[in-house]
């Protein structure tokens, strides 16, 4: 069986300083600076797609998918040493593709209906654009159907996958007909392992195989007209008070009022 | 009743029964430091369970315990944030009591005349950072654990920060101190400039890692603060041994920025893959005044002009890097969970080599670590803390525990890595402990890292601590009972 | 314009906020409103539809399949001439209004906050970047989107006749081979309180502590993702787009740093109160008000403040 896991390389925004948030020309914001991280749903989706590997004894082949620059080539070479046979980039040569989720997805479409996997994994939302589509884009352009989100991979063999899905809190068993997508949401596992060193040798004269981005005919997805960084949506009065009289200034500035509402 | 039963109503008469912790989930907790955090993220206790973990509130407790411990041969394993790395709160042997100073936690004076604060053993260093940057003043201590680690045990330790090739190591900090020996007695150590009332006492508490002495109280050292003057610089260069040769002339040629650091390829890529993949990283940050500042920082960029094989980076990616390098016990937490995930541990081991060797430790070490340790995901150093005589290196090693239980981690990964920089450290001429500490690891070594000294260090022991009832197995290697 | 908005009836929690977010809607585009609430045979039976009113299609599906239910969609607003769908927030949603702008071939944003009629258009915002910036959007009069509400007061009770009209499901989902519930959906305490815990919380039997005392009180309790993926707390406490979407009265986020993901299941509370030591954290500028100060100094006095408003 053939497992394709797409992820997503984003800069660590967390570690981004108030002061370093500036708008772009292109439409978005400056973070060139910052260290870069696999999204967290599609951390979870390459670690399971691992495990389920593990657990057939070798019988899934891995792929593993990105759109990204040159920096995420460390990141596929770790993951052919762990074990994902192909690692396949589209480069990123535009700022576009963070506010293009069609764009990505039409990309993924074109890899998978020539290498036809029989089952392809992604996380749910991934920052800067944070729209929350791609799996079901992908799914939408392939007439594949949909399961998720996925929160555990149990069984697969040759005609179908078996996984948990969280339905707004319910947890079920959900066994699909192959070929289709799931997409990864909150899973029981959260970190990707780590290739040793030996590992990572053995792998060193490999290379990613490259695609080009492929432009979708129609895109549905709005564009945004502007960025700006955020606007106070709420007034935020802040007491620099401590204890008893933190409390008594904060309810006289407002909490009373709201809890008097309630 | 039993010895143990014993030993914990005798610390109840002392310091009252809400101070004495015997719950087993905290005994448990308090058999070992992050040395053995991946058998303790297993809940894998391999050290006998303390008698009790007992709080202590002012000096005259710490001696009324001290005195009763060393009447009664009671193993006493002082402690205060809980953040060592090297064994060194271990508790080895049947009914130790774990003396915990972190209660003691009341910064007692900021001096702005005489440029000192003296805060009880207990203080976060960071809360203590925090009150002197208040009034514009910084104690120039900022390990990464900073947030976690207490005055005491950083005195201990002979603890080391980032900014310390401007403020130097805590032995240049430490103005005065007050500890307490086994038979109770209470000393303070005064705090003066400078004075020459023979031998520096203060070095006697400096280090001890509580294997003489229990540290109650302690006198820093202040500057004034000037964030706003800070300049930081970053290059990257192809090899180490490049990088750590420019860190000499840096130094030789008189300079001394707050923060120098080179982290090689390995090490680096945590933080700098973003514009560093395979590349070393050398990174400096000036501070102080204005015109000093601004001075050693153009000083340095004239001697980095004259490095072709530098390029220099934006100073946005080490401004980001440098607001983002202390943990906290949210991110230790963090780690439980990725390693508990993964099987993929962290570990770490500092030396200190001069000029001349220190070239030769690195490649000896990545060699051979390379070839005879398995399972090594990332093996990697930096140099961070430079001398006019030397610099250290901070190896770090991550390894995938493979077919091995919890308890069989250390033997089978930790220990081996160790003594091979341990064993070739010492061999080259350097040191094998930088900054934190022997613990109950290194011990197998102190022979050879101390010589002829040796003599020196047995005898302070056998002068302080007659009954060997101090931190049994730390900084010399216990043999148990005669 | 007529505008239909979708909702994932699973309870009658939904259906409230839903109520008010309907009659916003209403107001922002001027126009009417019709609802269509997809849900399980089974959950259909429970719902109180009373309150929300007005023009409702029932559609009960076997499975809640994001497919089925786009289709369902397409058909009746093609039928009955829907100009826009706004698909009301749930795990989801972004994915329903996606596959349905996909089907209508129509504009489509997702997680949208806010909405206006702007001449001959409609333009709406959406929060990126984790929440630090703040993307707009200019939408022709003709689309789909998922929204992420902050639900206002209302601007006065004005009922519609109920009128319920059922909806057959289109399409079957026979790739679905076996769908077994192997657990139910927790109750969640609903409570007018919300007691929000971060990664400011620096140990785990302070969250042990914050959670005992919020169900003492009858609050609500949940944790930010990173909390749970500490091990510190349940997957099922996690607030935010992957986890529970709360709209409660007042929020208390203690040591809470306000990523976008977390700030989705927050940020309709009529009041949010933020404890961090940080003045700049982003959670500052989504609070009403802020307490810049360590936890520990005032969560005594607080709780024993808020006790009297808990749910006896």
């Amino acid at each position: 069986m053939k497992l394709l896991v797409s992820f997503k390389l984003c800069p660590d925004l967390e570690l981004l300083r108030e002061e370093d948030i500036i708008v772009t020309e292109e439409m978005g914001i400056d973070t060139h600076f910052l260290p870069n991280i696999i999204n967290c749903y599609d951390e979870s989706a390459l670690e399971l797609a691992l495990r389920l590997r593990d657990k057939t004894e070798d019988h899934v082949e891995l792929s593993a998918f990105t759109v990204g620059n040159e920096q995420t080539e460390l990141t596929l070479k770790g993951l052919r040493a762990l074990g994902f046979t192909h690692t396949v980039r589209a480069e990123d040569g535009c700022k576009e593709i963070d506010f293009s989720p069609e764009l990505v997805a039409e990309t993924m479409a074109a890899y998978v209906r020539e290498n036809l996997p029989d089952c392809i994994l992604l996380g749910r939302e991934a920052p800067v654009g944070n729209h929350g589509v791609m799996a079901q884009l992908v799914a939408g352009k392939l007439s594949y159907p949909l399961a998720g989100p996925v929160i555990d991979l149990l069984e697969i063999d040759p005609a179908s996958v078996t996984v948990l899905v969280s339905d707004e809190g319910r947890i079920q068993k959900q066994t699909l007909q192959l070929p289709c997508v799931l997409c990864v949401g909150n899973a029981v596992i959260s970190k990707l392992r780590v290739a040793t060193l030996r590992e990572r040798m053995k792998v060193s004269k490999t290379e990613s195989e490259y695609v080009s981005l492929v432009r979708p005919d129609h895109r549905y997805m709005a564009k945004p007209e502007k960025i700006n960084p955020i606007a106070a949506k709420r007034i935020c009065y802040q007491s620099q008070k401590s204890g008893k009289e933190a409390i008594y200034d904060i309810l006289q500035n407002g909490l009373q009022k709201a809890l008097e509402q309630i | 009743m039993s010895r143990r039963e014993e030993i914990v109503e005798k610390m109840k008469q002392i310091v009252g029964a809400e101070n004495v912790v015997t719950d087993r989930e905290v005994l448990e907790d308090a058999t070992h430091d992050r040395f053995r955090k991946y058998e303790g993220y297993h809940k894998v206790f391999t050290n006998p369970l303390p008698a009790a973990v007992v709080f202590v509130n002012n000096a005259e407790e710490v001696s009324g315990i001290l005195r009763y411990c060393n009447a009664k041969k009671i193993n006493v394993v002082p402690r205060t944030g809980h953040s060592a790395t090297e064994g060194g709160l271990e508790t080895i042997v049947e009914d130790s009591i774990v003396l915990d100073g972190s209660h003691m936690n009341k910064i007692l004076d900021i001096d702005e005349v005489n440029m000192q604060a003296t805060a009880e053993c207990g203080v976060v260093l960071e809360d203590l950072e925090n009150a002197v940057r208040k009034l514009g003043y910084t104690t120039g201590h900022s390990p990464q654990s900073k947030p976690i680690a207490q005055m005491g045990g950083l005195v201990a330790t002979r603890s080391i920060g980032q900014f310390s090739t401007l403020y130097g190591g805590m032995e240049d900090m430490l103005a005065g101190v007050e500890t307490v020996f086994p038979d109770g007695t209470i000393c303070d150590i005064k705090a003066v400039p400078r004075r020459s009332a023979g031998p520096d006492i203060r070095h006697i508490v400096l280090g001890n890692e509580g294997t003489t002495n229990f540290i109650t109280k302690v006198t820093v050292k202040l500057w004034k603060y000037y964030p706003e003057f800070h300049e930081c610089m970053g290059y990257t260069l192809d090899n180490m041994h490049d990088g750590l040769s420019i860190m000499r002339e840096i130094m030789v040629e008189g300079y001394r920025p707050s923060v120098a650091r080179l982290y090689d390829a390995e090490d680096g890529k945590e933080h700098f893959s973003h514009f560093a993949a395979g590349k070393c990283v050398l990174l400096f940050v000036t501070e102080g005044p204005e015109l000093i500042s601004h001075a050693t920082a153009e000083g340095i960029r004239k001697i980095m002009a004259n490095h072709p094989e530098c390029t220099q980076v934006e100073t946005k990616l080490i401004e980001t890097w440098f607001a983002n390098l202390n943990w906290d016990a949210a991110r230790i937490e963090e780690e439980r969970k990725e390693v508990l995930e993964t099987s993929n541990v962290c570990c770490t081991t500092e030396i200190s080599a001069p000029w001349s060797a220190v070239h030769e430790i690195y490649d000896v070490c990545v060699k051979r670590i390379m070839e005879e340790i398995p399972d090594i995901t990332i093996f990697g150093a930096h140099a961070s803390h430079c001398y006019p005589n030397g610099i250290n290196l901070y190896f770090v090693y991550w390894y995938n525990v493979v077919d091995c239980t919890p308890e069989n981690e250390i033997t089978k990964y930790h220990l081996p890595i160790k003594k091979i920089i341990c064993e070739e450290t010492i061999k080259a001429g350097g040191s094998m402990c930088h900054h934190h500490g022997v613990g109950k690891h290194r011990v197998h070594w102190i022979d050879k890292e101390h010589g002829s000294a040796l003599y020196m260090v047995k005898k302070l022991k056998e002068a302080f601590d007659p009954n060997g009832i101090m931190n049994i197995g730390t900084i010399l290697p216990y043999y148990g009972e005669k | 314009m007529k505008v239909l908005f979708v909702i994932h009836g699973i309870n009658n929690k939904v259906i409230e906020t839903a109520r008010k977010k309907k009659q916003m809607i209403s107001a922002r585009l001027g126009c009417v409103v019709d609802c269509c609430i997809y849900a399980e045979e089974k959950e259909t039976g429970n719902l109180q539809l009373e309150s929300l009113g007005g023009k409702i299609y029932m559609l009960s599906v076997t499975a809640s399949v994001t497919e089925i239910v786009a289709r369902s969609l397409c058909k009746l607003v093609r039928e009955m001439q829907y100009t826009a769908v706004v698909a009301a927030d749930s795990g989801r949603a972004s994915e329903l209004a996606a596959r349905l702008a996909q089907l209508l071939e129509v504009q489509c944003a997702t997680a949208v906050t806010e909405l206006s009629a702007d001449n001959g258009c409609v333009s709406c915002k959406k929060s990126v970047y984790n929440n630090m910036v703040c993307a707009s959007y200019s939408l022709p009069l003709e689309f789909v989107i998922s929204e992420r509400f902050t639900v206002g007061d209302l601007t006065g009770e004005q009922q519609e006749p109920l009128e319920v009209i059922g909806l057959e499901a289109c399409g079957n989902p026979d790739y679905l081979l076996r769908n077994m519930t192997v657990e139910e959906r927790k109750e969640q305490t609903v409570s007018p309180i919300l007691i929000a815990a971060g990664m400011g919380i620096q140990r785990k039997e302070e969250i042990i502590m914050i959670r005992e005392y919020a169900r003492r009180c009858g609050f609500s309790f949940g944790v930010s993702r990173p909390v749970a993926m500490r091990g510190w707390a349940d997957i099922s406490e996690i607030i935010g787009v992957s986890g529970e979407i709360y709209a409660p009265e007042i929020t208390i986020a203690i040591g809470i740093s306000g990523a976008a993901a977390f700030m989705a299941g927050i940020e309709q509370s009529r009041y949010i109160l933020s404890i961090n030591t940080n003045p700049d954290a982003m959670i500052a500028r989504l609070s009403d008000a802020m307490i810049v100060d360590e936890y520990q100094n005032v969560l005594h006095e607080l709780f024993e403040y808020l006790k009297q408003w808990g749910r006896q």
